[in-house]
């Protein structure tokens, strides 16, 4: 027993992996704890678990591959309303609206990959941005959207709750979705990025020329550097509808697409644990703690003053800001221990 | 005439499936063999480390009771940490007491004081050691507790032979399914020999194929050549198309003579680059011999680059015919590569600035270089498969052994970020050793480097050359790192080849020196 706890367990505790299925756990932990937190965390929480998938997938775009997209709002929007008009009006099975969506994505990320193989930055930013401008009419253009939401799964018409595998489903049934997409979407990232895909991701990022003599294709690694952050965007826009129930295109437009990117940004571009706090920042500081003491007026002021001292202050994320803490702890222990003892 | 190309069409892409395929198994036959080895090895040391853990961890189990039996007891243990700690307690207490007095003072400690102050220590001291010495009073084990300390390390040494006994059995369950993968290995690498042997004797069909087409093709296009300069009116004209025939009778007769020379690795034929109306490349031939060292010389704005940049397709050529013998000795027209493509072809190359990856280790950065080497795909990466794990652990160590040989392993882990220039290029120099080639382009390696510098990296630019028999291809300025290793020196100026041969003839040449120096008549 003791030789296994040795051998197997504390190889394993160590391991970032461990960390990320903590994770998943706390987010079952607070599922239970429904009733005992406060709406308003308890929501703050759970908006920031869906939207940091999104982030997750944005920060390999962005962190690793140099590759600014405004488009993370159309992925989403696409993994909302697919679930929805392929589970309702199509009355599919779970499973196989989730994987609708997913394809669905696959396919329009690609579009999205091709375009960015012969512009980059602003100029990336800007089309990928008329992109998603361009799924976003094509959504309200479906006779069933026109007002631009969804309506959920239960108002008028053909009503159909949320089934998967012959159980209702409530709304906060898909935290538990919620906690094992994450994990996986954590480890899949970790994977990535500690691989020769990630290396290969940064090395296009910091030089094309140089990526290309070493025979790296640029045009495989944007494709699936696209290609995943449109999938994690997807799922993040599946779980959103499993949890609010409906979805509204004003939600997936460029405030949000912005959002994002100052989530990934204040947190760190390239730090998977940087990405979680600054998703709650900017999705779930308004909900769990402005709130709390009357200052939801002054929320979008507070933010946009938080993200300028961020980015002043800590170019590097908010990740940086742990490491810091500490060298200012060891250099106030030193200084204490020479104001008492004085030099040898 | 349409059905023709299309099937040549075909040809060519089923001729770049099998070039690729036969790449990619000879990687995996590499691979597979490598795991060979790695399986014998753990079959030979599997027993050994297991044996050494379970002893180190008998050891850490018996720890306490062997040293209570050796008469070291708890109460020591104790006294022994109390007088630690009353020491360490008592030197922060002076060491404020120094401070005290000094701050008092104005800097000056007066000895008196602190003499008394440490008799007073002393006596507190020697008391203490009394008390303790009366706390705890040096009895020895007695019998009861002797027994249950022997009987405890008994009954671990009992438990050691039980658990070696089930390593060993573990073991032979192990070494059954080791020897099982080895022969499956075996079979395995053997049907992939098979299977590369046929496409190898595939693509040398094609190129074989090739040559007796061109051979065909050039009799025409000879032909068609000479109708057209038989009428001198068209031959205006049709200016265009005569320099087409010419390049294509030019790329023919160039890769018939690399062919029939096996010395030649790489022959460049009348290579022209202009951007727009000027001529940054014009007419320039040379041949680099395997093997060898060449340079590139030339005046400021010559064109040297851009001709590294045509090699390795960058920059398409206007025209001219870029002719190679790859890795596994085929002739291969370069044109029709991509730039990607040019390292699974054997040509690595290097930058004028260092274009090295800032955020990764140098390690890291060799690792970048050997992703032609590849035998994994992302999907494996996504989920970090074993062959994954195996495969970086190799590619680790002959990073390793790689800067080992350059003389930088002890700046492995450490980002490039802020290392001085020199080791920065032989990182560079590391980099593209790592993806096997068989041609190394060096633009400018001794820009910005000092005299020491450069004569240590001359000298491992030769012990490349040496040692793994790589052809080195260099464009410089410094003349005295040019005549010292070169073999054959071409100088070039304003596009135009100048003079080539060795560096002793480069030296004498007029052309050479009026190129560099300016004409006689303008001083």
């Amino acid at each position: 027993m003791k030789i296994w706890m040795k051998e197997h367990l504390q190889p394993f505790l160590k391991k970032p992996h461990f960390g990320f299925i903590v994770v998943g756990l706390v987010l079952i932990t607070v599922r239970m704890l429904v009733d005992v937190l406060p709406p308003d965390l308890y929501g703050a929480i759970v908006t920031t678990s869906y939207y940091y998938i999104a982030g997750l997938g944005f920060a390999l775009l962005l962190g690793y591959g140099g590759l600014a997209s405004l488009g993370t709002g159309a992925f989403v929007g696409i993994g909302a309303f697919t679930l929805h008009y392929v589970y309702r009006f199509m009355t599919m099975p779970l499973l196989i609206a989730i994987l609708a969506a997913i394809v669905l994505s696959i396919i329009i990320s690609i579009a999205f990959g091709f375009v960015s193989l012969r512009i980059s930055g602003m100029y990336l930013a800007i089309v990928t941005m008329g992109l998603s401008q361009i799924v976003i009419e094509i959504i309200k253009n479906i006779p069933n959207y026109a007002s631009g939401t969804t309506g959920g799964f239960l108002s008028g018409g053909p009503r159909r709750p949320l089934v998967f595998l012959g159980m209702e489903l409530s709304a906060n049934a898909a935290v538990f979705f919620m906690a094992v997409f994450i994990v996986l979407g954590m480890i899949v990232v970790h994977n990535l990025i500690t691989s020769a895909t990630g290396r290969a991701l940064l090395s296009i990022k910091n030089s094309e020329t140089a990526a290309q003599t070493m025979g790296i294709n640029l045009l495989k690694y944007r494709l699936l550097a696209f290609v995943i952050s449109g999938v994690y965007g997807t799922l993040a826009g599946v779980l959103s509808i499993m949890y609010v129930r409906n979805a509204s295109v004003n939600q997936i437009g460029l405030t949000f697409a912005l959002n994002i990117l100052a989530a990934v940004i204040i947190g760190g571009t390239k730090s998977i644990w940087g990405i979680l706090m600054g998703t709650f920042v900017i999705f779930g500081l308004d909900l769990a703690i402005f709130q709390r003491f009357q200052l939801g007026n002054y929320s979008v002021i507070i933010n946009g003053i938080l993200i300028i001292l961020v980015v002043m202050f800590y170019p590097g994320g908010l990740i940086q800001l742990f490491g810091d803490i500490k060298k200012f702890i060891k250099k106030m222990k030193a200084k204490w221990r020479e104001r008492k003892y004085g030099t040898e | 005439m349409a059905q023709n190309k299309i099937i040549s069409m075909i040809d060519m892409i089923r001729h770049a499936y099998r070039v690729n395929k036969h790449r990619r198994l000879t990687l995996l036959i590499n691979y597979l063999s490598g795991l060979e080895v790695e399986y014998i090895r753990q079959d030979e040391t599997y027993l050994d480390t297991r044996f050494k853990q379970l002893e180190a961890y008998y050891q850490e189990e018996v720890e306490v009771a062997t040293k209570r039996l050796g008469g070291y007891t708890k109460d020591l243990e104790k006294k022994e940490k109390a007088i630690a700690s009353y020491d360490k307690k008592a030197y922060w207490q002076r060491r404020a007491y120094q401070t005290k007095l000094s701050r008092t003072s104005h800097g000056m400690i007066p000895q008196e004081l602190l003499n008394t102050y440490d008799q007073k220590q002393a006596q507190k001291r020697h008391e203490y050691l009394a008390s303790l010495d009366a706390k705890y009073p040096n009895v020895l084990l007695d019998s009861n507790e002797k027994a249950l300390y022997t009987k405890h390390i008994e009954e671990r040494k009992n438990v050691l032979v039980h658990r070696q006994e089930r390593a060993q059995t573990i073991y032979h369950q192990k070494h059954i399914r080791w020897i099982k993968s080895i022969d499956k290995n075996k079979i395995r690498i053997l049907k992939l020999t098979e299977a590369n042997e046929k496409l190898s004797t595939y693509i040398e069909d094609f190129h074989n194929e090739e040559v007796k087409r061109d051979e065909r093709l050039i009799f025409n296009l000879r032909a068609a050549l000479k109708e057209l300069e038989d009428h001198s009116d068209s031959q205006k004209r049709h200016h265009k198309k005569h320099q087409k025939l010419k390049d294509q009778i030019d790329l023919i007769e160039t890769t018939k003579q690399v062919i029939e020379q096996p010395s030649i690795h790489l022959s460049v034929s009348k290579l022209k680059m202009f951007f727009g109306g000027v001529k940054a490349v014009n007419d320039l031939s040379f041949q680099v011999k395997k093997g060898e060292i060449f340079g590139l010389i030339g005046p400021n704005g010559a064109g040297k680059t851009t001709v590294f940049n045509c090699l390795t397709q960058f920059y398409k050529a206007t025209a001219g015919s870029m002719v190679f013998r790859n890795k596994e000795g085929n002739v291969v027209n370069l044109y029709q590569r991509k730039t990607h493509d040019m390292i699974h072809e054997g040509i690595a190359r290097s930058f004028q600035n260092v274009e090295l990856i800032w955020e990764l280790t140098v390690l890291d950065n060799l690792l970048v270089a050997a992703h032609s080497l590849l035998v994994t795909n992302y999907f494996e990466h996504m989920i970090h498969s074993r062959r994954m794990m195996r495969e970086e652990k190799v590619l680790r160590t002959k990073g390793m052994s790689i800067l080992k040989n350059l003389g930088i392993e002890e700046y492995a882990y450490r980002s490039p970020y802020g290392l001085p220039y020199g080791i920065l290029k032989k990182v560079e120099l590391a980099r593209t050793l790592m993806t096997d080639p068989s041609l190394i382009i060096l633009d400018e390696p001794a820009a910005g480097l000092n005299d020491a510098e450069t004569q240590e990296l001359a000298r491992i630019i030769q012990k490349i050359n040496h040692e793994y028999g790589i052809t080195i291809f260099l464009v410089e300025h410094d003349m005295g790192l040019v005549m010292s290793i070169c073999d054959t020196v071409c100088a070039i100026s304003f596009g135009k080849m100048i003079g080539i041969g060795t560096p002793y003839e480069i030296q004498q040449n007029p052309d050479v020196r009026k190129a560099y120096l300016g004409d006689d008549s303008d001083e």
